[in-house]
């Protein structure tokens, strides 16, 4: 995987040419660093291909301000499996061992930014798998909501489910 | 100056637009626009820019969210997600959350008291009613009493699927009066549940005519000297919708199999590990092999074994609840 720091932004081209179906395209992430991958991984891309195909491809340079180059070459290397079909559950094992909850909360946002239906999907397991089994505590923690319920509200919720809070798992406070 | 998630939406929901968009002109429009107004002048600014790595998970669309939560299982669903915050109490009041009832992570009885169970009970009526009779599978370990199955059977008449494992509180009684209630099951699953035998099965066959997959482990490990073909022949005569069959450790000889494979001219997956009265000649092996796409032999190791300890634990634990009443 071919990547340049790019130094300006304004190094955004607009390529005057007839599009090649093989020139690659290149995904600038928001820290400006230049991933350069071939179209049929964009495809996998819902959201860059149709940015791609609504200007007849004039455009191959897409800026994608909300993921960082430490997320991306983690969707373009789940997306190159995609397209080589060598999507397995080893695979998806050995790929979800290397993130830890953080990780897997950016590419989730990523995926879903980029709109990658599988990636997508497979991260919705991933994290609820990670949160099964856990107190409201920590689900909150995890996904970082804060608890907006009225103290009335909660009260009354409490009340009505007095009978399940019990039997959980002690929460994890540091898991990879 | 920050960069919310928000401005990212209004570009996703864009960008599916214009994919739906046949007139290109407008969609060139939009493109424009959207090029000009959120990307490109994004573009520019960006050094200006500090992205925010925080981005608030309650404005994520509402039908990711529940693409997570769905995926939970119902204990985890009741007592943690729903509770979280009041969008997803709010997303957790949909029935479709409900579809599926899945209580098969449960620890086993031995790791727990009845309190334990009666407690799962009642997670799994609470469920039960949050599904507003839109429940499709249910799937129950280890507890369960006839009393939940018949809750599940008054409020659902579209139950797609049931699996039950270990539920020695389930009568072949009311499982008969529950499938009764329910044209449209496509799957049956009972593993190790002691009071539920083969015996209804033409019952199942005659009230589910839709039923495409039957499985059934027996409690029992060895198959005794009776041989019988009942069962295989009650198969035979109620279900030809079948595709799945797995029947462990059953009485039925070569006859009854045949019977079968008659019966159910769809029939595509076999398993009858444990089927030690069937024996495989050159005619029954070619008979199977025309139409059976994927088969496990009599003679193939069972990995899942019905669990003894489990079962005395659990019948001391009923043996302490009638001495005490």
């Amino acid at each position: 995987m071919a990547e340049e720091v790019s130094s300006q932004m304004n190094s955004l081209s607009i390529s005057e040419t007839n599009p090649s179906s093989s020139a690659t395209i290149s995904l600038v992430s928001g820290d400006d660093i230049v991933f350069k991958v071939e179209p049929t991984i964009a495809k996998e891309m819902e959201t860059v291909q149709s940015f791609i195909d609504e200007t007849d491809g004039k455009i191959t340079t897409i800026p994608l301000p909300n993921i960082s180059s430490h997320d991306l070459p983690y969707v373009i290397e789940y997306c190159e499996k995609s397209i080589a079909g060598k999507i397995t559950k080893e695979f998806e094992a050995e790929f979800v061992k290397k993130l830890n909850n953080e990780e897997v909360k950016e590419l989730f946002l990523a995926a879903n930014y980029l709109n990658i239906k599988k990636l997508l999907d497979f991260l919705s397991q991933v994290i609820a798998d990670r949160i099964a089994n856990k107190s409201v505590e920590y689900v909150r923690r995890y996904f970082g909501i804060e608890n907006d319920f009225t103290p009335e509200e909660e009260a009354k919720l409490r009340e009505e489910l007095a009978w399940t809070f019990t039997g959980v798992d002690p929460d994890d406070e540091d898991e990879n | 100056m920050k960069l919310t998630i928000h401005q990212n939406h209004v570009f996703i929901v864009n960008s599916k637009y214009f994919n739906f968009s046949t007139n290109k002109t407008l969609s060139f429009c939009f493109t424009f626009s959207i090029m000009s107004s959120s990307c490109l002048s994004l573009v520019m600014e960006i050094d200006n820019l500090e992205i925010t790595a925080d981005p608030n998970w309650l404005e994520l669309p509402r039908d990711i969210t529940m693409n997570i939560l769905q995926r939970l299982d119902t204990v985890a669903l009741v007592t943690s997600a729903s509770v979280v915050c009041p969008l997803w109490w709010n997303i957790c009041k949909d029935p479709h959350m409900w579809t599926t009832i899945d209580m098969m992570n449960n620890l086993s009885l031995t790791h727990s008291e009845l309190a334990y169970s009666s407690r799962l009970e009642k997670i799994c009526r609470y469920a039960v009613d949050r599904s507003c009779g839109h429940l499709k599978d249910i799937y129950i370990k280890s507890f369960g009493t006839d009393g939940v199955l018949l809750h599940i059977a008054n409020s659902a008449s579209q139950l797609r699927c049931i699996r039950l494992e270990g539920c020695h509180d389930i009568s072949s009684d009311v499982f008969m009066e529950i499938v009764t209630k329910q044209p449209f099951l496509e799957e049956i699953d009972i593993c190790h549940c002691s009071n539920l035998r083969t015996y209804f099965f033409e019952h199942v066959g005659k009230c589910c005519p839709l039923l495409k997959s039957l499985k059934f482990s027996p409690c029992i490990e060895a198959v005794g000297e009776n041989k019988s073909d009942d069962v295989a022949f009650a198969i035979a005569k109620s279900m030809s919708m079948l595709r799945h069959l797995t029947i462990l450790n059953n009485q039925l000889t070569n006859n009854g199999l045949l019977a079968v494979l008659d019966g159910c001219p769809l029939l595509e997956f076999l398993d009858i590990r444990g089927c030690l009265h069937i024996i495989f000649d050159r005619s029954l092996e070619k008979r199977c092999n025309t139409q059976i796409k994927e088969l496990r032999f009599p003679t193939e190791y069972i990995a899942h074994k019905f669990n003894f300890g489990d079962y005395m634990y659990y019948l001391q634990l009923k043996l302490r609840l009638v001495i005490l009443e």
